[in-house]
């Protein structure tokens, strides 16, 4: 059994197992975060962006595509991603992806689109839908603003070598690939069939899968791989706090031969309840300062929970006129299916549905006017902008999206702020190209992914037999050298994995379970060998089918050849003698037969039986028994005829 | 109105005989005495004189009791006893009724009653009350009650009558301190009686009772009663009488005894035993004596037995007394260093004096629980409150001890420091107490605003750190322009918080700081600059009625200050000013709380701006005539007030 890991970002994780026979690929994470090499993409023309300084170089090619911004040095380029590693494992053999959740699948076109990828992929109904609005807004904010200079000069490795530390520690940027299109995902998603939680599902008789809920987001879950004596947990994205979705189920993944776990929290030293709680205080003093807020975010997920607590705060504080924002590509859709999926909300926000309530404040946010969602700054923004005011808008990576249009235009107050919650990006290095930025900057990473205590906790609960974690998880955070709390910790030490690695997964397959047909159960004769065990002769035709292994009868004349020998004569149906050297029994039977003088002896092991007068010696031990005779054939057949008579046979 | 109280009286000492008949001749337990000390309580105001208690039949009852104790109800016994008290503290009673009085002490001395805890602890405290004059202090004497209460004290079993004996003692020697004079004739039984006091004492110090003793078990006994009985004696011995504090201190054998008490376990004895050594500081020979310099030692050798909390008790009383003057410059330093240990071991720093035990501190970091911990630097603030540190800084100390526990944890051995919120409201309530000095108020402003800028800081103890700035305010906004700004911004910050109790306490601050200083030009205009006024103003729409109401009384605050309640106006273009939001308030508000506050407003301005009432009065009338009707009765009363005002 083997694990590959095909990504550098444990909280995008891409990984191959490998197991009886079956390839399966679990998330396809897609790590854009060396977009920020990349100049930002203008949604408004900006002069700011062409007047930039060449960067420095002889090579004239080189300085076309690199740019200085602010003291750094940037792409000026087509927008690249880095995807799963695809040359250690060939994808064409993936027989099935699972995917946990919407932020694990945005390289599956890559993987289905581009590999000769011909197997199944799973997934829950809003790991689906919310994957593909993710999508789409990437999409869209890359074709916004295309650009068509690719740009490949600074990749080669003598030139890179030489690049700031940015470009210089860039991972294989010459296997870095343009996004992929609208047909893309749209093919690729038509793939996708839709289990529910605790659904089993069968992979070619070999394996049964089922997911179960996570916490983490709307349709978020793990997975349990299972075959009739191996069990296998992935637990991905995960969250034990009590947000919108579904409670995590821990009974499923409990007792599992190896358990694998990627996607712990980003932020680690940021509790989310208070980050949401400062979130909502530096809105409100900006607010009451006259100054406007830009929240960069994802169009999901965490997002939901900032306007549920923002506009609660927002009331307390007596700024309920002060209007929301939400621009993105796909705002409607996000909104309107965070209340179509009540199935798969904790059973708080459930039990509003059937009073009925929208699950979500934000329903009501938006019918009475205060959060109001747009798809651009083109879509009618302009008729309704009133400030000060809330913007929550993408990318939270700054280099696309609306959002690059507002930190132009608000960048250079020191009455606004910008504060960032999602934890995907260093803050400080999304900022980098608009500095010097004049705005208030927040940092108020909310990550609801598992804690280290909440992994270790998890993990003595689940009581796994070996965990395969990444390595990045088993050693203290790089800015936290001294903190070595947190890390995963189990006796024994975890498994660990890197980018291109290949685990050999400590599991050895011992047993498999064959059905018999009844016609031949019909025919056999167990003996019992032991209290609860008992053997029988089998001769039969072992049939492998879709990966099931059943015994049948032989053909009725497959003996009719069979029972001759190759001289002509006939061959005995084999027996099998079985049990232990009663030493008193046989000594009684050697005397019986005529065998005088028979001396016996007590060894540590066992005994020795002596016939001086037939030059023999007999070793019985308790695994075996040794015959050393220098006499005739009478006493030779004496002795076998003797011993048989004391052991068992089938 | 005395004439009827005459009567009253007179009435109640006709009645007296039939209620102690009726007392002699129940049969029934009594199951509720109240009754009984409230007759007690009211004979004792009543019967002053020989001739009121003649009238009042309390001889006969007396007599009644000598003679037929046996069958009395304890409870009615108890009584008799308490009257026969109350009844002898007064030397003419006593005199006249010397007979009966102590006829009935002497049976019920002298029967199987006493055995009773009750009955003894009373029949104790009557003969107290017998020791306030010479002639029941004579009769004490004759009738050897000194032995007896010597006897009953070796063999009680009881808590409470331990105490009553202590207490008959405790009078009883100071009742003969302050009659030696007057009883030159009998100096000497007395000087014997005190002297047998003295080695009593010394006995029961040195635990020498262990046959007939069922209290104290063991050396280590943890409630020793007996010991405790015995310092309270020593100490009340040398409060009172020269000769015997000194014959303590120059004792050696006192010495090591009392010495050895203060290693007992039990608190309350060590306690005791301090207030002895109080006593014995009076005595001019005790610094020159062998005890003072065992004393002095005890600190450090109680921090090597790891008895923190009483080497720093016992190094902050030798510190009060004596550090000006007696003690030496190193023995200042290392009474001082032992008294603020707890803060060297989490400051990670070594004092200089006291040599030995820092490193099993150290080690007792990690192994101690967080509350010990807690408790041990509760203690060293509270127990070094009024000391004058001549060496140390303990302002320093506990800055410094206040900024750690502000640090991310993982970079301090003291775990138990990081966000110990208890710890640091015990260093600001203490830092509150600090008289103004400027480079201090300096020093504690940063970290305390370090501290309010915390995520998540709790109410209480975001409510201590504007406690401690409030009073430096004046300085704070005569700092650099950017400390100032810092506070605004944290102000403005907490006026947004998720909690409402932070939000009201920062309103509340605001109003205070408005009110107290509001002749201050700096600080009112350091408000105006950073428009906290205008912040506060906004508040009065808050979602929470008690952060409302606080915000109503900021406004209130901004009559007393011409500038500020201008800026307002200014800022809401309106010259009204905020006069409309709080009429709108009283009229509209769902809590009573904040319409209460709006009235209050109102008649502050009616005060201080009369001439804002003639631009409003048709608002204020409709308003008024509204919160007539208010459900709230505490409204209606003060609109009724300011109406009344207003005419």
């Amino acid at each position: 059994m083997k694990l590959v890991c095909l990504s550098s970002n444990p909280s995008k994780p891409c990984l191959v197992l490998y197991f009886k026979g079956v390839t399966l690929m679990l998330d396809c994470g897609l790590d854009i975060s060396q977009i920020l090499n990349f100049l930002p993409a203008p949604v408004v023309h900006s002069s700011k962006w062409s007047k930039l300084d060449k960067y420095a170089s002889t090579d004239e090619d080189l300085s076309h595509e690199l740019k200085e911004c602010a003291g750094r040095v940037f792409i000026d380029g087509s927008f690249e991603f880095a995807c799963p590693e695809t040359n250690i494992v060939d994808l064409s053999q993936v027989d099935v992806i699972l995917l946990s959740n919407h932020s694990c699948l945005l390289a599956l076109p890559y993987i289905t689109e581009y590999s000769g990828f011909k197997g199944f992929v799973y997934a829950t109904e809003p790991t689906l839908q919310m994957g593909r609005q993710y999508m789409e807004e990437l999409v869209t904010y890359v074709e916004r603003t295309p650009k068509t200079k690719m740009c490949s000069k600074w990749k080669s490795e003598d030139i890179q070598k030489n690049l700031p530390p940015n470009l210089k520690n860039a991972v294989r940027p010459s296997a870095w690939k343009r996004c992929y299109t609208r047909h893309d995902i749209n093919a690729s998603l038509a793939r996708i069939q839709l289990i529910g939680f605790n659904e089993k599902l069968d992979i070619f008789g070999a394996l049964q899968v089922m997911s179960c809920s996570s916490g983490y987001c709307l349709g978020s879950c793990n997975w349990v791989i299972q075959s009739e004596y191996e069990k296998i947990c992935y637990v991905s994205g995960t969250s034990t706090l009590t947000t919108h979705p579904k409670q995590m189920e821990q009974a499923p993944l409990k007792n599992s031969d190896i358990l694998i776990m990627s996607c712990l929290t980003q932020t680690p030293m940021a509790n989310p309840d208070a980050m949401i709680g400062e979130f909502c205080v530096n809105v409100a003093v900006t607010i009451k300062n006259g100054g406007n807020v830009l929240v960069p975010c994802y169009p999901s997920g965490v997002t939901y929970d900032l306007f549920e607590c923002l506009s609660g705060h927002m009331d307390s504080c007596g700024l309920s006129t002060v209007p929301m924002y939400f621009l993105s590509p796909v705002s409607d859709s996000m909104l309107a299916y965070s209340n179509i999926f009540s199935e798969w909300l904790s059973s708080a926000k459930q039990s509003k549905v059937y009073l009925p309530e929208p699950p979500f404040p934000h329903a009501e946010l938006v019918t009475l006017g205060r959060l109001k969602n747009f798809k651009s700054i083109h879509d009618g923004l302009q008729n309704d902008f009133k400030t000060p005011c809330i913007v929550f808008t993408g990318h939270p990576s700054l280099r696309m999206g609306d959002v690059v249009h507002f930190m132009e235009m608000w960048g250079r107050s020191a009455g606004n702020t910008i504060i960032f919650t999602e934890p995907d990006f260093p803050y400080l290095e999304a900022l980098s190209p608009y500095q010097p930025v004049q705005m208030r900057v927040c940092h108020c990473p909310i990550d609801t992914s598992l804690s280290f205590a909440q992994a270790n906790k998890l993990i003595k609960e689940l009581r796994p037999q070996n965990l395969v974690v990444s390595h990045n998880h088993t050693v203290p955070p790089t800015a936290l050298p001294l903190r070595t709390d947190l890390v995963v910790e189990l006796e024994p030490a975890p498994l660990t994995y890197r980018r291109g690695d290949v685990l050999t997964l400590p599991i050895k397959r011992k047993f498999e379970c064959i059905e018999i047909s009844p016609e031949l159960a019909d025919n056999l004769d167990p003996v019992e060998v032991k209290p609860g065990a008992a053997v029988a002769m089998i001769t039969a035709s072992l049939i492998i089918r879709d990966n099931k292994y059943v015994l049948e009868p032989l053909p009725k004349d497959y003996f009719h050849d069979k029972k001759k020998r190759g001289d002509g004569s006939m061959s005995r149906p084999k027996t099998y003698i079985w049990g232990r050297v009663n030493v008193r029994t046989f000594v009684d039977a050697l005397t019986k037969q005529g065998i005088t003088d028979i001396k016996v002896e007590e060894t540590e092991d066992g005994s020795i039986i002596d016939l001086p007068n037939d030059d023999t010696l007999i070793q019985v031990e308790p695994e075996s028994t040794h015959i050393i005779c220098e006499g005739n054939e009478v006493i030779r057949i004496k002795l076998r005829d003797t011993l048989l008579k004391c052991l068992q046979k089938l | 109105m005395m004439a009827s109280s005459y009567v009253k009286d007179t009435r109640l000492i006709e009645q007296l005989p039939n209620v102690f008949g009726t007392l002699v001749v129940i049969q029934k337990p009594i199951t509720d005495d109240t009754c009984l000390n409230k007759l007690q309580d009211i004979l004792k105001t009543k019967l002053t004189t020989v001739e009121i208690v003649e009238k009042s039949g309390a001889g006969n009852f007396l007599q009644m009791v000598a003679s037929d104790n046996g069958d009395l109800q304890d409870s009615v016994l108890v009584f008799a006893l308490a009257f026969t008290g109350n009844l002898g503290s007064k030397e003419l009673v006593f005199n006249h009724y010397q007979t009966d009085i102590t006829s009935l002490c002497k049976t019920v001395w002298a029967c199987e009653r006493m055995k009773e805890p009750s009955i003894a602890a009373a029949a104790f405290t009557s003969l107290s009350q017998f020791t306030s004059h010479p002639t029941g202090l004579a009769w004490i004497l004759s009738e050897d009650f000194l032995d007896k209460a010597w006897t009953f004290i070796e063999h009680a079993k009881s808590l409470f009558l331990i105490q009553k004996v202590t207490d008959f003692l405790i009078s009883l020697y100071t009742g003969l301190s302050e009659h030696v004079s007057r009883w030159q004739s009998s100096c000497a039984k007395i000087q014997e009686a005190m002297a047998v006091m003295l080695h009593k004492i010394e006995d029961l110090l040195k635990n020498d009772f262990s046959a007939n003793c069922s209290m104290a078990n063991s050396a280590t006994d943890l409630s020793s009663p007996l010991v405790e009985c015995a310092l309270q004696l020593l100490k009340v011995i040398c409060l009172t009488d020269r000769s015997s504090s000194q014959a303590v201190v120059q004792s050696q054998s006192m010495t090591e005894n009392l010495l050895s008490v203060f290693y007992r376990d039990s608190r309350s004895i060590f306690t005791a035993a301090l207030d002895v050594l109080d006593a014995l500081f009076l005595e001019s020979s005790f610094t020159s004596s062998a005890m003072y310099a065992s004393v002095l030692e005890l600190p450090h050798k109680l921090l090597a037995k790891e008895a923190l909390w009483k080497s720093q008790k016992m190094a902050v009383r030798l510190l009060m007394k004596y550090s000006s003057g007696v003690l030496t410059e190193d023995q200042i330093q290392q009474l001082e260093e032992t008294v603020l240990i707890p803060l060297f071991v989490v400051l990670d720093r070594t004092p200089e004096a006291v040599t030995l035990s820092v490193d099993v501190w150290q080690q007792t970091i990690e192994s101690t629980s967080r509350s010990t911990w807690t408790q041990m630097i509760w203690h060293t603030v509270d127990c070094s409150d009024r000391l004058n540190f001549k060496k140390l800084s303990k302002v320093e100390m506990l800055l410094a001890t206040l900024e750690k526990s502000l640090l991310e944890c993982g970079n301090t051995k003291a775990k138990f420091l990081v966000k110990n919120r208890k710890i640091q409201q015990k260093i600001l309530e203490y830092l509150q107490t600090l008289s103004a000095d400027k480079e201090l108020d300096a020093k504690i402003f940063s970290t305390v605003l370090r501290l309010m800028k915390e995520i998540g800081i709790d109410s209480p103890t975001f409510s201590k750190c504007l406690r401690c700035i409030h009073p430096r305010m004046p300085l704070i906004v005569r700092m650099e322009e950017e400390q100032g700004r810092q506070l605004s911004e944290t102000l403005k910050m907490k006026m947004c918080d998720m909690q409402w109790e932070v939000r009201d306490s920062t309103a509340e601050f605001l109003g205070s700081v408005v009110e107290i200083y509001n002749d201050d030009e700096i600080v009112m205009h350091w408000i105006m600059h950073n428009n906290l006024d205008i912040q506060v103003h906004q508040m009065v729409s808050d979602k929470d009625s008690y952060v409302r109401a606080t915000a109503i009384r900021f406004v209130e605050m901004t009559l007393l200050s011409m500038p500020i309640w201008d800026n307002l106006c200014q800022l809401l273009q309106n010259s009204k000013g905020p006069v409309e939001d709080i009429l709108r308030i009283l009229l509209r508000d769902s809590e009573a709380f904040p319409r209460r506050t709006a009235v209050v407003f109102m008649k502050s301005l009616f005060l201080h701006k009369h001439h804002i009432f003639k631009k409003i009065e048709p608002e204020f009338l409709t308003t008024m005539g509204a919160a007539m009707g208010d459900f709230d009765w505490e409204v209606k009363i003060k609109c009724l007030e300011l109406w009344g005002m207003c005419h």
